[in-house]
């Protein structure tokens, strides 16, 4: 923790300046003990002519006085100074309480640890416990802790440390903050670390919270643009079709009257060459639409472990909501492809929400997400598998037709739209059954950068 | 056309729905005039003709059902069959509740929209002959003196002449008078008619 910006007085200098005070007064009485002639002051008898036994004899007194009140006086004055000392330490520590922030200090040479008492309570190890690193790398939340080591062990070849984990206190998951400084020898050795850890768990709540109701806004959005949509589209659709069932069956009528008004009749074959024009506009509009919505908009160099990450993230509050396990497995060293973030994470998106829909009734829902280097000609894999009822056979090549759907309110169109913009990215979507359990898997292979188009 | 032809009264924003849906009802023999907003449709009289409306659910401005609660305060309401482009099913049950033939979802078939006009048709005649008795009748009681309709209303809830003349004040013998210039009036030879009549005019039977 740095110092306090307001300067202290040193607890030193009361001790000096009550010393000063003890000396000044033992003079002073001394100096009162010549002056003071008590016979004349008390009892009106004339000034008492100097004399150097009585004088001697009141310097005796005086001084018998005196040094035990001075030596009383530093004493005093020396306990005020540890009085002091110990409220500072009390104030420091009542700041970190308030902070949920404490201190330690790690000596490397003599391998020492000192936490402070904050950080006793924080990781909920009782106070006055022997300290090592491992008292503190064991309070790390498992999954953390390969990242907090490495971050520690680069923070000990100068790197900066400044990280965020999880510790596991009393079976209860809390966030921290950590920061250090390493100070390094003349040879550039590590001797010694000073940090801080504060308890952000209140902050990630917020942030938790905050993401959850953006993925359920997202959901609710993307669900209402969905309906709103199919139902504009099925009006735009129905007018020229509809008319061009009456025109048609109004010129079968007429075709029954002798003769014939042909006339009529071609005017009526003419509205419906216009209505079919109208109703393939309609569709050639919305191809643009899926054209665009899939376009190479913002292409750039990207990871796929951060997308699925990021989608994880969003989908967190359905998973938890739906009681969905959870089972990733993220290759490293993967290569990084050429896309759009938005539109991948719309994609990978749309196949996680689609595995929770279809597991909605699944005793054991267990969705799998992994990523892994391309099978063939290299690339990269993501793999969304869930554990739901799965698909029937010979579905698989319709589900990516547009308007095909097993859902009750689907318009068939999230697994359309998909597959487009997989293609746009060069890539390719495909399905199959999951393996021994039940449910379905979905396969985006897309290239390398570099490879792609 | 003949002045009974019936007219068929289509309202629809879309110009070729408006085309191909009166072509259709002109092909089934019926006089089509159609209308492009609920606002150039008004009241008019049609003579005779039995009428009723096609009505566009979707229209834009008012609704069609709006529309059609506005046609049924006329004084000669059609009878309505709505059509619709993406319409649900509570709309379709709102629709009917409030009184019209029928609810059908663009695109149709001739047969189900040649079918809801002629019954929508055939609800306009009988109602409007039931209007039209009701008029007439109303015309008749029209034409009665004050007493004559208070001795219409002792006769009709069943009092003998003697009855009614005590309650008027009047002798057996004029209510006889009274009566007769009733039945006259009214152009009916039995009591029952007469019952009959005075229903359908909406008059109520003296109590007491």
């Amino acid at each position: 923790m740095e110092e306090p910006s307001r300067p202290n007085r040193s607890p030193v200098r009361p001790r000096v300046s009550a010393l000063a005070a003890a000396c000044a007064l033992l003079i002073g009485l001394v100096w009162l003990g010549e002056a003071i002639d008590p016979p004349h002051l008390f009892f009106g008898a004339p000034p008492a002519p100097f004399c150097w036994p009585a004088a001697a004899l009141r310097s005796a007194v005086v001084l018998l006085v005196g040094i035990p009140a001075g030596i009383l006086l530093v004493r005093l004055s020396g306990r005020e100074a540890e009085k002091e000392l110990a409220e500072r330490a009390e104030h420091l520590h009542r700041a970190q309480e308030v902070a949920s922030l404490g201190s330690w200090r790690l000596d490397l040479a003599a391998g020492e640890l000192y936490w402070s008492d904050e950080v006793f309570r924080l990781f909920g190890v009782p106070p006055g416990t022997g300290l090592e690193y491992s008292t503190f790398i064991d309070a790390v939340l498992p999954e953390d802790r390969e990242y907090v080591d490495r971050s520690w062990r680069e923070a000990l070849e100068g790197g900066p440390y400044d990280i965020e984990h999880r510790i596991l206190v009393g079976g209860e998951v809390k966030w921290v903050r950590e920061r250090a400084e390493v100070e390094f020898d003349a040879s550039g050795r590590a001797v010694r670390g000073t940090g801080i850890v504060q308890d952000i768990t209140p902050r990630k709540s917020a942030e938790e919270e905050a993401a959850r109701l953006q993925a359920e806004l997202d959901h609710v959005t993307r669900v209402a643009t969905l309906s709103e949509f199919s139902s504009a589209l099925a009006h735009e659709l129905n007018q020229p079709l509809a008319a061009i069932l009456s025109n048609a069956q109004a010129a079968l009528r007429f075709l029954d009257v002798d003769p014939p008004d042909l006339a009529e009749l071609r005017e009526i074959l003419e509205d419906v060459v216009r209505d079919d024009q109208r109703a393939r506009d309609v569709i050639l509009k919305l191809r643009e639409m899926f054209r665009k919505s899939a376009g190479r908009r913002a292409f750039a160099r990207l990871e796929v472990n951060p997308l699925v990450e990021d989608v994880l993230r969003i989908a967190k509050g359905d998973l938890a909501m739906r009681r969905v396990s959870l089972e990733t497995d993220l290759g490293s060293g993967l290569p990084s492809v050429t896309g759009d973030a938005v539109q991948l994470r719309q994609v990978l998106l749309n196949l996680v929400l689609n595995a929770l829909e279809a597991m909605e009734r699944t005793p054991a829902p267990r969705l799998s997400l992994r990523t892994r280097n391309g099978t063939d000609g290299g690339g990269v894999q993501i793999e969304v598998a869930d554990t739901g009822p799965g698909i029937a056979p010979g579905e698989e090549s319709r589900l990516f037709q547009p308007f095909f759907t097993t859902k009750e309110h689907g318009m068939g169109m999230g697994l359309a739209v998909s597959r487009a913009i997989v293609e746009a990215h060069g890539g390719r979507i495909g399905v199959s059954g999951n393996g021994d359990v039940t449910g379905v898997r979905f396969v985006i292979t897309l290239p390398a950068s570099g490879e792609g188009p | 056309m003949s002045a009974a032809a019936p007219v068929i009264l289509v309202v629809d924003d879309d110009a070729s729905i408006r085309k191909s849906v009166s072509r259709l009802l002109r092909s089934a023999g019926y006089e089509v005039e159609t209308y492009a907003a609920a606002s150039e449709l008004a009241e008019q009289d049609w003579g005779e003709r039995p009428r009723c409306a096609i009505l566009d659910v979707e229209l834009p401005g008012s609704s069609g059902l709006e529309l059609g609660r506005e046609l049924s305060a006329w004084v000669d309401p059609p009878p309505i069959v709505y059509i619709t482009g993406h319409g649900d099913i509570p709309m379709g049950v709102q629709a009917m509740k409030e009184g019209a033939v029928d609810f059908l979802p663009k695109p149709f078939q001739a047969d189900e929209l040649i079918g809801a006009v002629d019954r929508a048709l055939a609800r306009d005649v009988v109602s409007r002959g039931r209007r039209r008795e009701t008029e007439q009748a109303r015309d008749l009681v029209a034409a009665l003196t004050p007493r004559e309709f208070e001795t219409l209303r002792w006769v009709i809830s069943g009092h003998l002449n003697k009855q009614i003349g005590r309650r008027l004040g009047i002798t057996e013998k004029t209510v006889k008078v009274h009566r007769g210039r009733v039945m006259r009036k009214l152009e009916v030879t039995s009591v029952a008619d007469l019952v009959r009549l005075a229903e359908r005019a909406g008059i109520p039977p003296a109590a007491g």
